[in-house]
Protein backbone atom coordinates (compact mmCIF):
# COMPACT_ATOMS: atom_id res chain seq x y z
CA UNK A 1 0.00 0.00 0.00
CA UNK A 2 1.29 3.40 -0.90
CA UNK A 3 1.65 6.49 1.77
CA UNK A 4 -0.62 8.34 0.47
CA UNK A 5 -3.41 5.91 1.25
CA UNK A 6 -3.41 5.87 4.57
CA UNK A 7 -4.89 9.27 4.59
CA UNK A 8 -8.09 7.71 3.78
CA UNK A 9 -8.31 5.04 6.01
CA UNK A 10 -10.63 5.12 9.23
CA UNK A 11 -9.30 4.50 12.63
CA UNK A 12 -10.44 0.91 12.39
CA UNK A 13 -8.68 0.25 9.12
CA UNK A 14 -5.62 1.79 10.21
CA UNK A 15 -5.67 -0.42 13.89
CA UNK A 16 -5.88 -3.53 11.29
CA UNK A 17 -2.94 -2.33 9.28
CA UNK A 18 -1.20 -1.54 12.61
CA UNK A 19 -1.47 -4.72 14.39
CA UNK A 20 0.05 -6.71 11.24
CA UNK A 21 2.74 -4.44 11.46
CA UNK A 22 2.47 -1.90 9.23
CA UNK A 23 4.69 1.39 10.37
CA UNK A 24 3.41 3.57 7.87
CA UNK A 25 -0.49 2.90 9.78
CA UNK A 26 1.23 4.40 12.59
CA UNK A 27 3.06 7.40 10.92
CA UNK A 28 -0.93 8.15 9.99
CA UNK A 29 -1.99 7.83 12.95
CA UNK A 30 0.78 9.77 14.37
CA UNK A 31 -0.09 12.77 11.74
CA UNK A 32 -3.60 11.93 13.08
CA UNK A 33 -3.20 12.71 16.49
CA UNK A 34 0.04 14.30 17.65
CA UNK A 35 -1.59 18.10 17.49
CA UNK A 36 -4.34 16.91 19.55
CA UNK A 37 -2.04 15.25 22.52
CA UNK A 38 0.74 17.63 22.54
CA UNK A 39 -2.22 20.25 23.45
CA UNK A 40 -3.12 18.30 25.90
CA UNK A 41 0.05 17.00 27.42
CA UNK A 42 0.99 21.07 27.53
CA UNK A 43 -2.56 22.25 28.81
CA UNK A 44 -2.33 20.08 32.19
CA UNK A 45 1.88 19.86 31.91
CA UNK A 46 2.56 23.69 31.00
CA UNK A 47 5.89 22.55 30.01
CA UNK A 48 6.72 22.30 26.33
CA UNK A 49 9.74 19.15 27.15
CA UNK A 50 6.90 17.29 29.33
CA UNK A 51 4.35 17.49 26.41
CA UNK A 52 6.57 16.08 24.42
CA UNK A 53 7.90 13.30 26.55
CA UNK A 54 4.06 12.40 26.85
CA UNK A 55 3.10 12.26 23.04
CA UNK A 56 6.27 10.26 22.76
CA UNK A 57 5.59 7.53 25.51
CA UNK A 58 1.72 7.46 24.23
CA UNK A 59 2.86 6.63 20.84
CA UNK A 60 5.24 4.11 21.73
CA UNK A 61 3.16 2.60 24.49
CA UNK A 62 0.86 2.21 21.75
CA UNK A 63 3.42 0.70 18.81
CA UNK A 64 5.01 -1.86 21.54
CA UNK A 65 1.62 -3.15 22.68
CA UNK A 66 0.13 -3.47 18.94
CA UNK A 67 0.19 -7.16 19.15
CA UNK A 68 -0.68 -7.34 22.54
CA UNK A 69 -3.65 -5.25 23.39
CA UNK A 70 -6.92 -5.92 21.52
CA UNK A 71 -7.36 -2.28 20.77
CA UNK A 72 -10.92 -1.61 20.00
CA UNK A 73 -11.43 1.94 19.46
CA UNK A 74 -8.46 3.78 18.70
CA UNK A 75 -9.50 7.27 19.80
CA UNK A 76 -10.78 5.77 23.90
CA UNK A 77 -7.40 3.93 23.77
CA UNK A 78 -5.11 7.34 23.32
CA UNK A 79 -7.51 9.59 25.19
CA UNK A 80 -7.00 6.92 28.11
CA UNK A 81 -3.48 6.69 27.42
CA UNK A 82 -2.44 10.40 27.15
CA UNK A 83 -4.69 10.73 30.80
CA UNK A 84 -2.09 8.53 32.24
CA UNK A 85 0.84 9.96 30.81
CA UNK A 86 -0.16 13.18 31.92
CA UNK A 87 -0.75 11.80 35.51
CA UNK A 88 2.88 10.09 34.86
CA UNK A 89 4.48 13.48 34.21
CA UNK A 90 3.01 15.27 37.31
CA UNK A 91 4.13 12.44 39.12
CA UNK A 92 7.81 12.68 38.10
CA UNK A 93 7.98 16.28 38.00
CA UNK A 94 7.17 16.38 41.62
CA UNK A 95 9.41 13.76 42.67
CA UNK A 96 12.35 15.72 40.72
CA UNK A 97 11.37 18.94 42.68
CA UNK A 98 11.38 16.86 46.17
CA UNK A 99 14.69 15.54 44.83
CA UNK A 100 16.14 19.10 44.26
CA UNK A 101 14.88 20.22 47.59
CA UNK A 102 16.51 17.56 49.38
CA UNK A 103 13.46 16.17 50.44
CA UNK A 104 13.53 12.71 51.66
CA UNK A 105 11.40 11.09 49.41
CA UNK A 106 8.87 9.03 50.92
CA UNK A 107 8.79 5.28 49.85
CA UNK A 108 5.65 5.97 48.10
CA UNK A 109 7.45 8.59 45.36
CA UNK A 110 9.69 5.71 43.48
CA UNK A 111 7.53 3.67 42.26
CA UNK A 112 4.16 6.08 41.43
CA UNK A 113 4.71 5.45 37.72
CA UNK A 114 4.72 2.04 37.59
CA UNK A 115 1.41 1.83 39.64
CA UNK A 116 -0.08 4.45 37.27
CA UNK A 117 1.18 2.22 34.14
CA UNK A 118 -0.66 -0.85 36.19
CA UNK A 119 -3.85 1.39 36.93
CA UNK A 120 -4.08 2.68 32.65
CA UNK A 121 -3.54 -0.92 32.18
CA UNK A 122 -6.80 -1.92 34.58
CA UNK A 123 -8.25 0.46 33.21
CA UNK A 124 -8.07 -0.35 30.16
CA UNK A 125 -9.29 -3.99 30.87
CA UNK A 126 -12.10 -3.09 32.65
CA UNK A 127 -13.56 -1.19 29.45
CA UNK A 128 -13.28 -4.55 28.03
CA UNK A 129 -15.25 -6.04 30.66
CA UNK A 130 -17.78 -3.71 30.23
CA UNK A 131 -17.76 -4.74 25.96
CA UNK A 132 -18.80 -8.07 27.36
CA UNK A 133 -22.44 -9.31 27.04
CA UNK A 134 -24.40 -8.73 30.11
CA UNK A 135 -24.43 -12.27 31.73
CA UNK A 136 -20.95 -12.37 31.29
CA UNK A 137 -19.96 -9.26 32.58
CA UNK A 138 -22.18 -9.62 34.97
CA UNK A 139 -20.75 -13.44 36.25
CA UNK A 140 -16.91 -11.66 36.22
CA UNK A 141 -17.92 -8.63 38.12
CA UNK A 142 -19.58 -10.77 41.08
CA UNK A 143 -16.39 -12.82 41.28
CA UNK A 144 -13.37 -10.87 40.60
CA UNK A 145 -15.07 -7.68 42.75
CA UNK A 146 -17.12 -9.10 45.21
CA UNK A 147 -15.38 -12.37 45.39
CA UNK A 148 -18.52 -14.58 45.15
CA UNK A 149 -18.76 -18.29 45.02
CA UNK A 150 -19.93 -19.55 41.91
CA UNK A 151 -22.91 -21.21 43.73
CA UNK A 152 -23.73 -18.05 45.45
CA UNK A 153 -23.46 -15.95 41.84
CA UNK A 154 -25.82 -19.14 40.34
CA UNK A 155 -28.32 -18.13 42.92
CA UNK A 156 -28.11 -14.26 42.48
CA UNK A 157 -28.49 -14.21 38.29
CA UNK A 158 -31.13 -17.45 38.72
CA UNK A 159 -28.59 -19.56 36.21
CA UNK A 160 -27.43 -23.22 37.35
CA UNK A 161 -23.42 -23.24 38.37
CA UNK A 162 -22.61 -24.39 34.96
CA UNK A 163 -23.99 -21.30 33.44
CA UNK A 164 -21.70 -19.47 35.29
CA UNK A 165 -18.75 -21.37 34.81
CA UNK A 166 -19.24 -20.98 31.05
CA UNK A 167 -20.10 -17.34 31.21
CA UNK A 168 -16.77 -17.25 33.61
CA UNK A 169 -14.96 -18.85 30.69
CA UNK A 170 -16.31 -16.78 27.97
CA UNK A 171 -15.37 -13.41 30.04
CA UNK A 172 -11.63 -14.59 30.91
CA UNK A 173 -11.59 -15.73 27.01
CA UNK A 174 -12.72 -12.18 26.12
CA UNK A 175 -10.00 -10.56 28.64
CA UNK A 176 -7.20 -13.17 27.62
CA UNK A 177 -7.84 -12.24 24.31
CA UNK A 178 -7.31 -8.56 24.83
CA UNK A 179 -3.97 -8.97 26.68
CA UNK A 180 -2.84 -11.82 24.53
CA UNK A 181 0.93 -11.77 25.37
CA UNK A 182 1.72 -9.90 28.60
CA UNK A 183 0.85 -11.55 31.53
CA UNK A 184 -1.16 -9.14 33.56
CA UNK A 185 -1.90 -9.07 37.46
CA UNK A 186 -5.75 -9.13 36.21
CA UNK A 187 -6.55 -12.18 35.32
CA UNK B 1 -7.41 22.99 42.87
CA UNK B 2 -3.59 24.02 43.89
CA UNK B 3 -0.53 22.12 42.01
CA UNK B 4 0.07 20.34 45.28
CA UNK B 5 -3.59 19.24 45.84
CA UNK B 6 -3.70 17.55 41.95
CA UNK B 7 -0.42 16.00 42.87
CA UNK B 8 -1.55 14.28 45.92
CA UNK B 9 -5.12 13.23 43.84
CA UNK B 10 -3.22 11.57 41.60
CA UNK B 11 -0.98 9.61 44.06
CA UNK B 12 -3.60 8.43 46.03
CA UNK B 13 -5.35 7.70 42.77
CA UNK B 14 -2.35 5.92 41.97
CA UNK B 15 -2.34 3.87 45.25
CA UNK B 16 -5.94 3.41 45.01
CA UNK B 17 -6.19 4.76 48.18
CA UNK B 18 -8.70 7.89 46.82
CA UNK B 19 -12.25 7.84 48.14
CA UNK B 20 -14.72 7.48 44.98
CA UNK B 21 -15.26 11.43 45.50
CA UNK B 22 -11.51 12.23 45.30
CA UNK B 23 -11.65 9.90 41.91
CA UNK B 24 -14.16 12.14 40.47
CA UNK B 25 -11.95 15.89 41.08
CA UNK B 26 -9.30 14.74 39.74
CA UNK B 27 -11.19 13.92 36.29
CA UNK B 28 -12.90 16.71 36.29
CA UNK B 29 -10.02 18.57 36.73
CA UNK B 30 -8.48 16.52 34.19
CA UNK B 31 -11.69 16.49 31.56
CA UNK B 32 -11.65 20.03 32.17
CA UNK B 33 -9.64 20.76 29.22
CA UNK B 34 -10.05 23.90 26.86
CA UNK B 35 -7.52 22.59 24.79
CA UNK B 36 -8.69 24.44 21.45
CA UNK B 37 -8.08 27.36 23.88
CA UNK B 38 -4.48 26.23 24.63
CA UNK B 39 -2.09 27.43 21.87
CA UNK B 40 1.45 26.45 21.97
CA UNK B 41 3.71 29.37 22.78
CA UNK B 42 6.34 29.36 20.17
CA UNK B 43 9.37 31.53 20.17
CA UNK B 44 9.37 31.30 16.39
CA UNK B 45 7.20 31.03 13.54
CA UNK B 46 7.87 27.35 12.26
CA UNK B 47 8.75 25.76 15.88
CA UNK B 48 5.25 23.80 16.01
CA UNK B 49 6.33 22.67 12.92
CA UNK B 50 9.95 21.45 13.80
CA UNK B 51 8.04 19.78 17.42
CA UNK B 52 5.74 18.13 14.78
CA UNK B 53 8.97 16.82 13.16
CA UNK B 54 11.80 16.16 16.21
CA UNK B 55 8.37 14.10 17.47
CA UNK B 56 8.21 11.89 14.65
CA UNK B 57 12.03 11.43 13.95
CA UNK B 58 12.19 10.55 17.81
CA UNK B 59 9.45 7.62 17.10
CA UNK B 60 10.75 6.50 14.33
CA UNK B 61 14.31 6.16 15.76
CA UNK B 62 12.39 3.91 18.69
CA UNK B 63 10.11 2.14 17.13
CA UNK B 64 9.68 1.54 13.72
CA UNK B 65 12.43 -0.43 12.24
CA UNK B 66 15.25 1.17 10.42
CA UNK B 67 14.31 -0.17 6.92
CA UNK B 68 14.25 1.93 3.90
CA UNK B 69 16.14 0.08 1.74
CA UNK B 70 15.27 -3.26 0.63
CA UNK B 71 16.93 -6.20 0.95
CA UNK B 72 17.92 -9.49 -1.71
CA UNK B 73 17.21 -12.29 0.41
CA UNK B 74 20.75 -13.27 0.01
CA UNK B 75 21.82 -9.89 1.69
CA UNK B 76 18.88 -10.27 4.89
CA UNK B 77 20.13 -14.52 5.28
CA UNK B 78 23.84 -12.46 5.46
CA UNK B 79 22.16 -9.87 7.77
CA UNK B 80 20.66 -12.05 10.27
CA UNK B 81 23.86 -14.39 9.61
CA UNK B 82 25.87 -11.35 10.97
CA UNK B 83 23.32 -10.67 13.51
CA UNK B 84 23.07 -14.10 14.94
CA UNK B 85 27.43 -13.95 14.82
CA UNK B 86 26.89 -10.74 16.83
CA UNK B 87 24.47 -11.99 19.73
CA UNK B 88 26.37 -15.20 19.92
CA UNK B 89 29.82 -12.42 20.33
CA UNK B 90 27.70 -10.37 22.83
CA UNK B 91 27.33 -13.03 24.83
CA UNK B 92 30.62 -14.36 25.25
CA UNK B 93 31.60 -10.38 25.61
CA UNK B 94 29.08 -9.96 28.15
CA UNK B 95 29.27 -13.19 29.64
CA UNK B 96 33.68 -12.19 30.40
CA UNK B 97 33.48 -10.08 33.40
CA UNK B 98 36.21 -7.50 32.19
CA UNK B 99 34.55 -6.85 29.05
CA UNK B 100 31.36 -5.75 30.43
CA UNK B 101 33.01 -2.66 31.65
CA UNK B 102 32.67 -1.20 28.70
CA UNK B 103 29.75 0.23 26.46
CA UNK B 104 29.37 0.31 23.23
CA UNK B 105 27.03 2.28 21.37
CA UNK B 106 26.68 1.81 17.29
CA UNK B 107 24.36 3.08 15.45
CA UNK B 108 23.03 1.98 12.03
CA UNK B 109 22.32 3.74 8.92
CA UNK B 110 19.66 7.19 9.26
CA UNK B 111 19.86 6.97 13.10
CA UNK B 112 20.86 9.29 15.40
CA UNK B 113 21.19 8.88 19.15
CA UNK B 114 22.45 10.98 22.58
CA UNK B 115 24.59 8.98 24.87
CA UNK B 116 24.84 10.34 28.84
CA UNK B 117 28.29 9.62 29.91
CA UNK B 118 28.71 8.59 33.43
CA UNK B 119 30.58 11.95 33.73
CA UNK B 120 27.66 13.87 33.17
CA UNK B 121 29.26 14.68 29.41
CA UNK B 122 26.69 13.88 26.49
CA UNK B 123 27.26 12.58 22.93
CA UNK B 124 25.36 13.09 19.75
CA UNK B 125 26.17 10.02 17.52
CA UNK B 126 25.88 10.53 13.91
CA UNK B 127 24.54 7.38 11.49
CA UNK B 128 26.86 4.54 10.82
CA UNK B 129 29.13 5.58 14.10
CA UNK B 130 30.19 3.85 17.03
CA UNK B 131 31.51 4.75 20.22
CA UNK B 132 32.81 2.90 23.04
CA UNK B 133 33.85 3.94 26.32
CA UNK B 134 34.42 2.48 30.04
CA UNK B 135 31.59 2.01 32.33
CA UNK B 136 33.02 3.84 34.78
CA UNK B 137 35.76 6.72 34.01
CA UNK B 138 39.53 6.55 35.58
CA UNK B 139 41.79 9.28 35.71
CA UNK B 140 41.37 9.92 31.96
CA UNK B 141 38.13 10.02 30.72
CA UNK B 142 38.77 7.98 27.55
CA UNK B 143 36.99 6.90 24.42
CA UNK B 144 36.74 5.39 21.02
CA UNK B 145 35.26 6.42 18.40
CA UNK B 146 34.55 5.54 14.52
CA UNK B 147 32.92 7.47 12.50
CA UNK B 148 30.85 11.09 13.57
CA UNK B 149 29.46 12.34 16.93
CA UNK B 150 29.47 16.13 19.07
CA UNK B 151 30.62 16.13 22.31
CA UNK B 152 29.54 18.62 25.05
CA UNK B 153 31.70 17.66 28.07
CA UNK B 154 31.51 18.49 31.15
CA UNK B 155 34.21 20.44 32.35
CA UNK B 156 36.37 18.41 35.01
CA UNK B 157 40.48 19.96 35.41
CA UNK B 158 41.24 16.89 37.05
CA UNK B 159 40.17 14.62 34.52
CA UNK B 160 40.93 15.02 31.15
CA UNK B 161 38.44 13.87 28.25
CA UNK B 162 39.81 11.49 25.49
CA UNK B 163 38.67 10.45 22.22
CA UNK B 164 40.24 8.27 20.36
CA UNK B 165 39.31 8.05 16.22
CA UNK B 166 41.10 6.55 13.43
CA UNK B 167 44.80 7.19 15.53
CA UNK B 168 43.50 11.07 16.21
CA UNK B 169 44.09 11.58 20.09
CA UNK B 170 41.72 14.56 21.19
CA UNK B 171 41.89 15.99 24.37
CA UNK B 172 39.79 18.05 26.27
CA UNK B 173 38.87 19.58 29.94
CA UNK B 174 35.64 20.74 29.55
CA UNK B 175 34.20 22.02 25.56
CA UNK B 176 31.83 21.15 22.53
CA UNK B 177 33.55 19.79 19.44
CA UNK B 178 32.66 17.73 17.08
CA UNK B 179 34.72 14.66 15.52
CA UNK B 180 34.69 13.20 12.04
CA UNK B 181 36.76 9.91 12.09
CA UNK B 182 34.76 7.10 9.87
CA UNK B 183 37.49 4.81 8.32
CA UNK B 184 36.22 4.64 4.90
CA UNK B 185 37.13 8.56 4.51
CA UNK B 186 40.68 10.15 3.57
CA UNK B 187 40.48 12.42 6.27
CA UNK B 188 39.66 13.03 9.69
CA UNK B 189 38.26 16.65 11.15
CA UNK B 190 38.54 17.86 15.00
CA UNK B 191 36.07 20.76 14.86
CA UNK B 192 35.56 23.05 18.17
CA UNK B 193 32.91 24.80 19.32
CA UNK B 194 33.86 26.20 22.08
CA UNK B 195 36.49 25.78 24.78
CA UNK B 196 40.20 24.55 23.65
CA UNK B 197 41.10 21.61 22.66
CA UNK B 198 44.37 19.62 21.60
CA UNK B 199 44.82 17.49 19.11
CA UNK B 200 47.77 15.11 18.95
CA UNK B 201 48.40 11.64 17.35
CA UNK B 202 50.61 9.31 18.44
CA UNK B 203 51.44 11.13 21.57
CA UNK B 204 52.61 13.83 19.26
CA UNK B 205 50.91 17.25 19.12
CA UNK B 206 49.54 18.42 16.05
CA UNK B 207 47.44 21.22 17.07
CA UNK B 208 45.52 23.56 20.06
CA UNK B 209 41.87 24.15 18.39
CA UNK B 210 39.76 27.19 19.68
CA UNK B 211 36.34 28.02 18.63
CA UNK B 212 35.15 28.01 14.78
CA UNK B 213 38.53 26.09 13.85
CA UNK B 214 38.90 22.89 12.32
CA UNK B 215 41.50 20.45 11.88
CA UNK B 216 42.04 18.39 9.02
CA UNK B 217 44.60 15.56 8.88
CA UNK B 218 44.56 12.67 6.27
CA UNK B 219 45.80 9.03 6.81
CA UNK B 220 49.25 9.83 7.48
CA UNK B 221 48.95 12.23 10.25
CA UNK B 222 51.08 14.34 7.58
CA UNK B 223 50.37 17.71 6.83
CA UNK B 224 47.79 18.92 8.97
CA UNK B 225 45.63 21.51 8.17
CA UNK B 226 44.01 24.23 10.42
CA UNK B 227 40.60 26.43 8.66
CA UNK B 228 37.77 28.32 9.99
CA UNK B 229 34.63 26.89 10.19
CA UNK B 230 31.33 27.70 10.18
CA UNK B 231 30.06 25.53 13.50
CA UNK B 232 26.69 25.98 12.82
CA UNK B 233 26.90 23.71 9.36
CA UNK B 234 29.62 21.39 11.59
CA UNK B 235 26.70 20.51 13.68
CA UNK B 236 23.45 20.65 10.87
CA UNK B 237 23.45 16.69 11.06
CA UNK B 238 22.58 16.70 14.98
CA UNK B 239 19.37 18.90 14.39
CA UNK B 240 18.13 16.95 11.44
CA UNK B 241 19.62 18.63 8.65
CA UNK B 242 21.76 17.33 5.89
CA UNK B 243 23.84 20.13 5.03
CA UNK B 244 26.32 20.31 2.32
CA UNK B 245 28.13 24.00 2.22
CA UNK B 246 30.08 23.31 -1.15
CA UNK B 247 30.88 20.14 -0.79
CA UNK B 248 32.67 18.07 -3.16
CA UNK B 249 29.99 15.36 -4.55
CA UNK B 250 32.22 12.48 -3.18
CA UNK B 251 31.52 13.93 0.31
CA UNK B 252 27.75 14.48 -0.52
CA UNK B 253 27.78 10.69 -1.52
CA UNK B 254 29.24 9.58 1.72
CA UNK B 255 26.70 10.97 3.75
CA UNK B 256 23.73 10.27 1.96
CA UNK B 257 24.97 6.38 1.86
CA UNK B 258 25.57 6.60 5.76
CA UNK B 259 22.06 7.97 6.08
CA UNK B 260 20.23 5.76 3.76
CA UNK B 261 22.47 2.51 3.75
CA UNK B 262 22.95 2.52 -0.07
CA UNK B 263 25.87 2.52 -2.20
CA UNK B 264 26.42 5.88 -4.15
CA UNK B 265 28.33 5.05 -7.80
CA UNK B 266 29.68 7.55 -10.23
CA UNK B 267 30.04 6.26 -14.03
CA UNK B 268 32.16 9.30 -14.63
CA UNK B 269 34.94 9.97 -11.37
CA UNK B 270 35.57 13.61 -12.66
CA UNK B 271 32.26 14.13 -11.21
CA UNK B 272 33.05 13.49 -7.31
CA UNK B 273 34.88 16.86 -7.55
CA UNK B 274 32.08 19.03 -8.27
CA UNK B 275 31.15 21.37 -5.47
CA UNK B 276 27.23 22.01 -4.63
CA UNK B 277 25.24 23.85 -1.76
CA UNK B 278 21.82 21.87 -0.72
CA UNK B 279 20.36 20.81 2.52
CA UNK B 280 18.11 18.20 3.27
CA UNK B 281 15.55 17.75 5.85
CA UNK B 282 16.76 14.36 7.35
CA UNK B 283 13.44 12.71 6.96
CA UNK B 284 13.46 13.22 3.34
CA UNK B 285 13.09 10.20 2.11
CA UNK B 286 15.37 9.11 -0.54
CA UNK B 287 13.21 8.49 -3.82
CA UNK B 288 12.09 12.39 -3.11
CA UNK B 289 15.71 13.22 -2.99
CA UNK B 290 17.65 11.84 -5.81
CA UNK B 291 15.49 13.52 -8.25
CA UNK B 292 16.11 16.85 -6.49
CA UNK B 293 19.56 16.35 -6.34
CA UNK B 294 19.41 15.65 -10.36
CA UNK B 295 17.85 18.83 -11.09
CA UNK B 296 20.28 20.86 -8.93
CA UNK B 297 23.43 18.29 -10.75
CA UNK B 298 22.37 18.21 -14.19
CA UNK B 299 23.00 14.48 -13.51
CA UNK B 300 20.54 11.72 -13.99
CA UNK B 301 20.67 8.59 -11.72
CA UNK B 302 20.03 5.23 -11.75
CA UNK B 303 18.39 3.09 -9.38
CA UNK B 304 19.84 -0.93 -9.02
CA UNK B 305 19.94 -4.07 -7.03
CA UNK B 306 16.84 -3.00 -4.93
CA UNK B 307 17.30 -0.06 -4.18
CA UNK B 308 21.05 -0.78 -3.06
CA UNK B 309 22.70 0.54 -5.91
CA UNK B 310 22.45 4.14 -7.16
CA UNK B 311 24.73 5.55 -9.91
CA UNK B 312 24.67 8.81 -10.96
CA UNK B 313 25.73 9.85 -14.56
CA UNK B 314 26.32 12.69 -16.45
CA UNK B 315 29.07 15.15 -18.54
CA UNK B 316 30.68 17.11 -16.42
CA UNK B 317 30.30 19.53 -13.39
CA UNK B 318 27.02 22.24 -13.54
Amino acid sequence: MKRRDFATLSDDELLQQLESGADTAFIEIYNRYWEKLLAIGYYHTQDKQAAEDIVQEVLVGLWDRRNDLKINVLEAYLATAVRFAVFKAIARDRRKRELLAGKELAAHSWNLEEKLEARFLEEYLRGVVEQLPEQARLVFTYRRQEELTIAEIAGKLDLSPKAVEYHMTKALRALKQAVQKIKLFFV
Amino acid sequence: MTDHQVEELIRKYAEQTASPEEVRRLMDWYRLVPVQQTPWPSTHPDEKQQVQHRMLQRLRQGTVPQKKVRHHSWLRAAALLILVVSAALLVLLVSKPFSSSFVTVANSSGQLRTVQLPDGSTVWLNAASTLRYARAFKQTRALELEGEAYFDVKRDESHPFQVKAVGVETTVLGTTFTIKAYANDTVATVSVLSGRVKVGRAGKELAVLTPALQLQVDRDGLLPQIAKVDTAAVVAWKKGVLLFDGAPLSDIAKVLERWYGVQIEFANSSLQACRYYMSFDQSTPLEMLLPTIAEITGMQYRIQHQNMVITLSGDACR
